[in-house]
């Protein structure tokens, strides 16, 4: 396979993966803002069974206190899973990737006690980059 | 060894005395007199201890040659060792520690956050004889970290060049921290690059964390929470780390391979229990 052969078909790839997106939950997500989140999730009142209806089901991380977070993502551009694989990867690595996130905290009730919402630019930084 | 031998054939005679006893005519033979009372044996048995949690000596005087070599990063900051309870808070309350050379036990006196600093007749002629620093818990209860501290910082907030050097003076210098030394790890380590990967070391917050922010002036950044309670990976091979059990809710990472934040930034910590943020001005 000559060079130019191969530097087409990774950006073939690059593009086709670029356009894509990916999400955890129901997808409500994409359009959730800090006043609607207010509304929705509020400490020591909000249950895990009422996230659930609302947003879908979270990754869950749980603790030893009985604790736990549920993480909800939506990213645009390619998925994060494409920058392990060789030669994609250092294409991919290097796109602007907006990552919109919302973790909720409950207590070992389940009963909401915080929640975080951040959008940021989940671009890969290497050794050396700006 | 000697003690082993020692307890297993004080127990085996104990067992068979026993055993004995409990053969009527022998027990009939045995006994002073047929009408006294048999007097009662109490046998008390316990599990000789296993394995402790324990680290060379070698392995600290490493971590103190790279502290000294990347002292640039937090130049008027001190080197300790940190002990951390891996599985269970409660074994705090009775951790204890002792340098063992050969047959000799000294005891180090450990802080009220369970840590100590180096002796000054910690020599490496000691550590070449095989000195360990050795806990009295089970092997892999413990979970040991560098600790470098600038002084006059508060518990709620860390300075980026002191955990910057931590990294440093432990992983693959000291290696102290548990992990998976892989191939490419050693290639960076020998670079001095292993500290440029976010995922280089994993540190644990006074208290359980619910975020972490870099602060430098008025610029900062709220890390997103792959950088929070190892929810960034797979806990197929938890069992691998320090951080998975009891340290988990205080356990965070750094994006150590952005190089753009200076050594002063403050790290700072949002705990679980503080209250929910109002809305943005």
């Amino acid at each position: 396979m000559n060079t130019a052969r191969l530097a087409c078909m990774l950006a073939v790839a690059a593009l086709a993966v670029a356009a894509g997106c990916s999400t955890a939950g129901n997808g409500r997500l994409v359009r959730l803002d800090d006043p609607e989140a207010r509304g929705l999730l509020v400490p020591g009142t909000t249950t895990q069974a009422d996230v659930r209806e609302t947003l879908g089901q979270g990754s869950v991380i749980r603790f030893r206190s009985g604790w736990q977070t549920w993480q909800y993502q939506y990213r645009e551009g390619v998925a994060k899973g494409w920058d392990e694989v060789p030669y994609v990867g250092l294409v991919t690595s290097r796109l602007a990737r907006p990552t919109k996130e919302l973790v909720v905290l409950f207590d070992d009730h389940g009963v909401v006690r915080r929640w975080s919402l951040q959008q940021f630019d989940d671009r890969e930084i290497r050794p050396g980059s700006p | 060894m000697g003690l082993s031998t020692q307890s297993c054939s004080t127990a085996s005679r104990r067992a068979v005395m026993l055993a004995l006893a409990a053969v009527p005519g022998v027990a009939a033979l045995a006994a002073p007199g047929a009408s006294e009372p048999v007097p009662q044996q109490v046998q008390v048995t316990a599990p000789l201890p296993g394995a402790r949690d324990e680290k060379t000596l070698a392995q600290l005087l490493a971590a103190r040659d790279a502290f000294e070599r990347h002292h640039a990063l937090a130049p008027d900051a001190t080197l300790a060792f940190r002990l951390y309870a891996r599985f269970d808070p409660q074994d705090l309350a009775r951790l204890q520690l002792w340098l063992v050379d050969g047959p000799r036990r000294t005891p180090v006196p450990l802080d009220d956050r369970q840590r100590f600093a180096l002796s000054a007749d910690w020599t490496s002629a000691l550590a070449d004889r095989g000195a360990v620093l050795r806990t009295n818990l089970p092997d892999g209860a413990v979970a040991w970290h560098v600790d470098v501290r600038s002084p006059g910082m508060p518990d709620d907030l860390r300075r980026l060049g002191d955990l910057r050097l931590e990294c440093e003076a432990d992983t693959f210098h000291g290696n102290l921290q548990r992990g998976l030394r892989t191939p490419i790890s050693a290639v960076l380590d020998a670079s001095d690059e292993l500290c440029l990967r976010d995922d280089a070391e994993a540190w644990f917050a006074e208290r359980p964390i619910f975020g972490v922010a870099l602060v430098d002036g008025p610029r900062r950044r709220t890390l997103p929470y792959r950088y929070l309670h190892g929810s960034n990976g797979t806990m197929a091979m938890a069992a691998l780390f320090d951080w998975p059990y009891a340290l988990r809710d205080r356990t965070y990472f750094l994006p150590l391979d952005d190089r753009s934040w200076p050594d002063g930034t403050n790290v700072v910590f949002d705990a679980m229990d503080d209250p929910q943020p109002g809305p943005s001005p």
